[in-house]
């Protein structure tokens, strides 16, 4: 149990770093950014995903445009918000900073990350 | 040859086999009741129903076909992910959420009553066991009858438990999945319980009776 616990505050900690991430390089559509969670492995099931962007764009970092689509509804396209831009370069200084603390402590253990 | 219905998915219109519209039913049934408590329900239901209206003009044009099916309606949920997978993604972003829906509210539990039920839902309001309520009424009734007086007004005022979600907003069970299977459980337990005790045990329904010309008596003695 408390592995699984760590396990997912480790995911969950990093999943709107990068979901932050993908949507930096252009507007995209939810569906797109699935895909690329789907790539990385971080994220499955679509579903999850609509609560975290509602989430981000009501904390101001997201910001997104109805687009027509021929395969059915108008399609939500996000972009990131200038606040949105600011908060994720704070974030790849953490990562920089976590990845650094991270390397440190395991270099020199048996076989990590073999 | 099967049956379709006709519906509409945020102006999306798709003619749907009945099976497959008893799923998608209880799913998008078991999706709103999840983000229930959530303050932007509304907004992420309608990110997953019209992500689910996109999926089907998709299968359906992919395929060319007309009609949805049960097993379109499956894949589409698989794709989208089940409560389950919602949950366990949000576990520690959904702790203010649960403690809200353990929030209790105020019924007449009809199901644990001498009269109209107000202690026993007062008792269930608090976690408490419905004797100390009504002793606490009891003795207020010596005063001039405020006991009563109150008791008649709660009766008047709050509303009895009549569903499901009413008897489990009462004792501050959540209302997710889980919570409905705990609360019916309980319920088919009791059940066998009050079977039994219907043998050897008159039924409070049987004392009601014979308590309320008691309390017309008092009244008329006190005004």
């Amino acid at each position: 149990m408390i592995v699984e616990n760590t396990q997912t505050q480790m995911r969950k900690g990093i999943l709107e770093y990068c979901i932050l991430s993908i949507i930096a390089k252009g507007e995209i559509y939810a569906s797109d950014i699935i895909a690329e969670l789907k790539k990385a492995q971080l994220l499955v099931v679509e579903g999850t995903l609509y609560p975290l962007l509602t989430r981000l764009k009501n904390n101001g970092l997201l910001s997104y445009n109805w687009v027509e689509s021929v395969s059915g509804p108008p399609r939500k396209y996000y972009t990131l918000s200038p606040e949105g831009k600011i908060v994720l370069e704070m974030l790849d200084t953490t990562w920089r900073e976590l990845a650094f603390a991270v390397q440190t402590s395991i270099e020199g253990r048996d076989n990590p990350n073999t | 040859m099967n049956k379709t219905i006709i519906i509409n998915i945020n102006g999306m219109v798709f003619h749907i086999e009945e099976d497959a519209y008893e799923v998608l039913k209880k799913y998008m049934t078991d999706v709103k009741r999840h983000f229930m408590d959530s303050a932007d329900s509304l907004e992420i239901t309608t990110d997953i129903e019209n992500r689910i209206a996109e999926m089907f003009t998709e299968i359906l044009h992919a395929e060319s076909k007309q009609v949805i099916i049960e097993q379109d309606v499956n894949n589409v949920i698989d794709k989208m992910g089940t409560i389950e997978d919602f949950a366990s993604a949000e576990q520690d972003a959904h702790q203010p959420y649960r403690f809200q829906a353990t929030n209790r509210r105020l019924f007449r539990d009809n199901e644990d009553h001498l009269l109209g039920g107000v202690c026993a839902g007062i008792a269930n309001y608090f976690g408490m066991q419905p004797v100390w309520i009504r002793l606490v009424f009891a003795v207020a009734f010596f005063f001039f009858g405020t006991g009563l007086l109150l008791y008649i007004i709660l009766w008047i005022v709050v509303p009895r438990a009549v569903t499901r979600t009413d008897r489990m907003a009462m004792k501050g069970e959540p209302l997710d999945l889980q919570g409905f299977k705990r609360n019916f459980e309980d319920e088919l337990k009791g059940v066998k319980g009050h079977a039994a005790a219907l043998i050897w045990k008159p039924n409070p329904l049987f004392i009601k009776p014979a308590i309320l010309p008691a309390i017309s008596l008092i009244i008329c003695i006190h005004f």
